[in-house]
This record gives structure tokens, sequence and C-alpha cells, in this order.
């Protein structure tokens, strides 16, 4: 009992560290990038088009793939539900509000953390296990403004796209189950969707998916910098950056949904 | 280390950006872009289930969508504002506003009015524009910018109302005295069964009814026996027999001098009158006569019987009154 008690209380201590660091992490990338927004010749951009082509275009075919099947799923439990009551064209409504809202942000994020917080975390871990971390500090670089600012921009410029992506694909998903299956017509189908998503729904998706680039490079960039100094540190933070990353995206979900409900 | 593909890069930002701005044309800047009419109206009634963006339909087809909802300052009715698609109601923009208000005017007079009515089972409200003839309107808050439409009872409204009026009636009717009444009927119906005479005109009816189980039985035996095509057979050379019977009459009838014959008659008729009238008077003569005779008869009868001798030697009476 005594045991299990240390146990929770250790635990505890550690989460409320973890998000205490994080929130402090939080605040020096925020001054960071106000500083590289105020100097914007001092943003490393070619780093920055760098994390873009690896975070946005090669991501694209996976997120495109998920995001359409995430549809195509939705659809077909939809059309099964709904065919009992007759009321199939509602799947429009449904799936077009549920991928714009929820599901394309979500998934588009939670693709983003397993590809690019990872690799934020395996690149930060990395270079701290050869001191490149130190060597920066010492040179009297801000290693956050070097190394995290260009990852951030990246993210905050590619999330939304992907996201419009993955919106788009979720939607056809839908639109090939009801047009295929359920002999909805093409324009009916436009129709409702145009009916029932406004463009305070599509803003909505918008800015979970900025909250969400912001979640994913801070949680794998500070993985990174809190690696152990060993090959086997960099393997853990790696894999903390996609469990906390993950984790974290759903609770900060939860969050946003709960507010845009009250709004 | 760093090795950026900026076509990669460009293309997949021009590519995003256009679906953005493709998504936000589509799903609300497109309608907000275009021009709009404003109509508003004044509801009396609750406009629950109605909410800002819900349809505004003429005749079921959307022209429009709710843009807001206010409580007005004059009599605390719900001010409902629309917006419509001019594309939606075949506009004409080169009237002026004044030629609309007077069109619109023109359109309530016929009675087009505003009327909230489910959009489905959820209890969601939408308001349908319609012409309802019944529901005349005279009252007019348009403005130059903003057209009102009058407000008519909703179909939910009216069944509430017609509901509440018959909860009304009903609760006028005197229950008590019903079931007092009815009370008394069955006492009296009681009354009534428990008789003799009723006992034994249920008694009768049993029989009867055993009666007509027996007849019945027995018509159905005569049905299903043989005897049944016999019987129809007679019956058809009866119904024969009888026709060629009318055939004859018929022909004789025919060739017969009806008109000579009842000339014939009719003179006939009146001998016998004019002999029945002669036969009469001599009749009556010859009965006053009779009675004459008879009463003669009477007092002959009566003097023998008080002088049985006098039919030899005369009436004695004559001579005493003599004497």
């Amino acid at each position: 009992m005594r045991k299990i008690a240390i146990k929770v209380g250790s635990n505890t201590f550690y989460a409320i560290n973890k998000a205490k660091s994080m929130i402090v992490f939080i605040g020096e990338t925020y001054v960071a990038l106000c500083k590289a927004l105020m100097n914007p010749q001092k943003i490393r951009w070619r780093e920055t088009l760098f994390y873009m082509n690896m975070c946005g275009f090669e991501a694209l075919p996976i997120i495109l793939l998920i995001c359409f099947l995430m549809g195509l799923i939705l659809g077909i439990q939809a059309a099964f539900i709904l065919s009992q009551w007759g009321t199939e064209v509602f799947m429009a409504d449904m799936i077009g509000l549920v991928i714009i809202k929820e599901l394309g942000p979500l998934m588009v994020a939670i693709i983003a953390t397993g590809r690019c917080g990872s690799a934020f975390a395996a690149e930060i871990g990395t270079m701290k296990v050869n001191e490149e971390v130190n060597a920066l500090t010492t040179m009297g670089l801000e290693p956050s403004r070097f190394l995290v600012i260009p990852k951030l921009i990246a993210m905050l410029i590619t999330m939304p796209l992907l996201s419009a992506f993955g919106n788009l694909a979720g939607i056809v998903g839908g639109f090939s189950v009801g047009f295929f299956q359920l002999d909805i017509p093409a324009v009916t189908y436009y129709q409702r969707t145009v009916n029932a998503v406004t463009v305070m729904d599509f803003s909505e998706g918008m800015i979970k998916a900025l909250c969400f680039a912001l979640l994913i490079t801070v949680i794998g960039c500070m993985s990174g910098f809190d690696a152990k100094d060993d090959a086997q540190g960099v393997g853990s933070s790696t894999t903390s950056a996609v469990v906390n990353g993950i984790f974290v995206i759903i609770v900060c979900d939860t969050i946003l949904a709960l507010l845009f409900n009250l709004l | 280390m760093y090795e950026e593909n900026r076509f990669k890069v460009g293309l997949f930002v021009i590519l995003g950006v256009t679906l953005i701005i493709g998504f936000v044309f589509f799903l609300g800047l497109k309608t907000a872009l275009e021009p709009k009419l404003y109509f508003h109206t004044k509801f009396n009634e609750s406009v629950q289930g109605l909410e800002v963006g819900s349809p505004v339909k003429f005749k079921g087809v959307t022209i429009g969508n709710v843009s807001k909802i206010m409580i007005g300052k004059e009599n605390k009715r719900i001010r409902v504002d629309m917006e419509i698609n001019p594309k939606t109601i075949d506009y004409d923009p080169s009237l002026s506003k004044e030629d609309h208000k007077n069109m619109i005017t023109e359109e309530i007079s016929k009675g087009l009015c505003c009327q909230l009515q489910m959009s489905g089972i959820t209890g969601m409200k939408y308001v349908e524009i319609d012409y309802f003839p019944d529901q005349l309107h005279t009252d007019q808050f348009s403005t130059y910018d903003d057209y009102y439409i009058p407000p008519g009872t909703s179909v939910f409204q009216s069944t509430v109302d017609s509901i509440s009026v018959a909860l009304d009636k009903i609760s006028k009717i005197d229950f008590d005295g019903i079931g007092k009444d009815l009370q008394e009927t069955v006492k009296s119906v009681n009354k009534i069964t428990s008789s003799e005479q009723i006992k034994e005109i249920l008694k009768s009816l049993a029989e009867t009814a055993e009666e007509i189980k027996f007849i019945t039985k027995k018509v159905r035996k005569f049905t299903d026996s043989d005897q049944l095509p016999n019987a129809f057979e007679q019956v058809d050379k009866t119904l024969e027999a009888i026709s060629e019977l009318s055939n004859e009459i018929k022909t004789q009838v025919k060739s017969a001098d009806i008109k000579g014959v009842s000339t014939e008659i009719k003179a006939t008729l009146k001998e016998v009158k004019t002999a029945g009238k002669d036969t009469t008077a001599s009749i009556d003569k010859s009965l006053k006569e009779l009675d004459k005779a008879l009463y003669e008869v009477r007092e002959l009868a009566k003097s023998l019987e008080n002088d049985p001798s006098s039919i030899i030697q005369g009436s004695q009476q004559k001579d005493r009154f003599a004497n």
C-alpha cells in the first residue's frame, strides 16, 4: 500500500514537473518566435523549407489516404444506421461536420505526431548526445531559436494546409459511400455539405490545427532536449514525444471542442 | 544536411492555400458576398425551435435564412429578421425600392404572411412564407430598407388553440350530472331486465331462435336435396303456362272490339240504371202496400186473439159500442 502511494506520488510529481517544464518551454518558444518575427532575416528559412517539405509535402499521401479511409468508414457506419430511418441524405451533413470540425484536424495531428514529433525528438536528442546543443549554447546561439523556431514555423504553416487536404479527402471518402452505395446524387451531396458546414466550423478546424502544430512541435522538441545522453535516451525521448503528443493533442481537442461549444 | 525541395514545398503551399480559400468561399463567403433582401416579421406566438440560420422557405423552396431573433420593444412580440437571396425570388433590381414595397404590400393584401413550421421530429422550426387568405393582416411596419411581412398563426399554434378550446368545452360538461343520469338509467335497465315479462320475452325469443334454427336446417336440407331441381323445373313449367295464358289473353283482348263492347256496356248500364230507378219506385210502392197489409193482418190477428168467435159470429165489439 505504501509502495503504491509512493508510486502514485512520484508519478504525480513527475507529471506536474513535466507540465511545468512544458509551460516554461512554451514560454521560451513564444519569446523566441516573437523575436524571430520581429527580425525575420534571422529566421533560418532554409531549414524551415526543409521541415515544410518533410512534414507537409511528404506527409501528404499518407494523410490523404488515412482521411479518405476515415470518411469512408464514417460513411459506411452512418449509412448503416441512417438507412434504417430513411435519412441517408443526412450522411452528407454528418460527415461534413465531423470531418471538418473534428476528425480532419485530429487525424492529421496524430499522423504529424508520429511523423514529425518523433523526428524532432530524435533529431534534437541525437544533437544532445553529440553535444551539439551544448556547442550552440557555448557559441552564444540560443538553441530554442536556432532549433525550434524553423520547426515551429514549418508546422504552423503546414498543419492547416494538411488539415484542409485531410478535410477534402474525408469528405470525398464519405461522398464515395453516399454516391456509390446510397445513390445520393453528387449535387445533392454537395448542397447538403455546403448547407451543413459553415465558415465558422471550418475556422474551428483550422484553429485546432494551429494549436496542434504548436503542441506537436513543443512536445517533440522538448522530448529531444530532455533526452538522456545515450542512444537509449534518444529512443525513449522519441517514444515519449509520440505518446505524450497524442495524449496532449486529444486533451487539447476536448478542451477546444468544449470552448467552441460555449462560444 | 538540410536539402529542401522548393518546388515541392511551393506546390504544396499553393495547393493548400487554394484549398483553404475554396473551403472558405464555398462554405460561406460566396453567400456572404451576394446581395440580399431584408425582411422581418413579428410573431405573437413562441418561436421555440427557430434559430439564427434557420431556413426561410416560400412554398417549400429555401429562399433565405433567419439572420436575427429579438424581442420587440412594442408589445413584446418576437421580431425575426430574414435575409432573402434575390436570385431565388426573381428579383427585378431595375425597380425602385418604393415599387418593391408597393408590390409586397399588394401581395400581403392577397394573404402573404409568415408562418412557423416544424422541420421534422427534432422540434426545429423554419419560417414558411406563403399565401393564407384567411389570415389577412393590416399592420404595416416596413421601413425603407426592411420589408415587413405579417405573421400568420402556425399550424402548431392553431392546433394548440383548437385543443385548448376543446378542453375548455370538455371542462364545461357536467360529468357529475351525466354520471347520476347514467346510474339512474342503469338502475331502471336493471329493473326492466329483471322483470318477469322480459324473462318471458327472452324465453320466447330463445324458442323462436330454436325454431329458426330448425327451419334453417330444413331449408338447408331441402336446398341440398335432389328435390330442388325438380321443384325449379315445375316452377319453370308453371311460369311457361302462365306466360302462354297471358299471351292468349293478350291476343283475345287485341282481337275483341273493346270500343264497341264498351259503348254497348255503357248503353246497357244506362238502361239498367233507368230500369233500376223504375223498379226501385215500384218496389217502394209494393213495400208500402205490403206494410199496410201486414198492419191489417196484425190487427186482425189481435182481434181474433181477443175474440176468436168473431170469425163466425162477426165483431161484437161494434155492437157493444153500439149499446
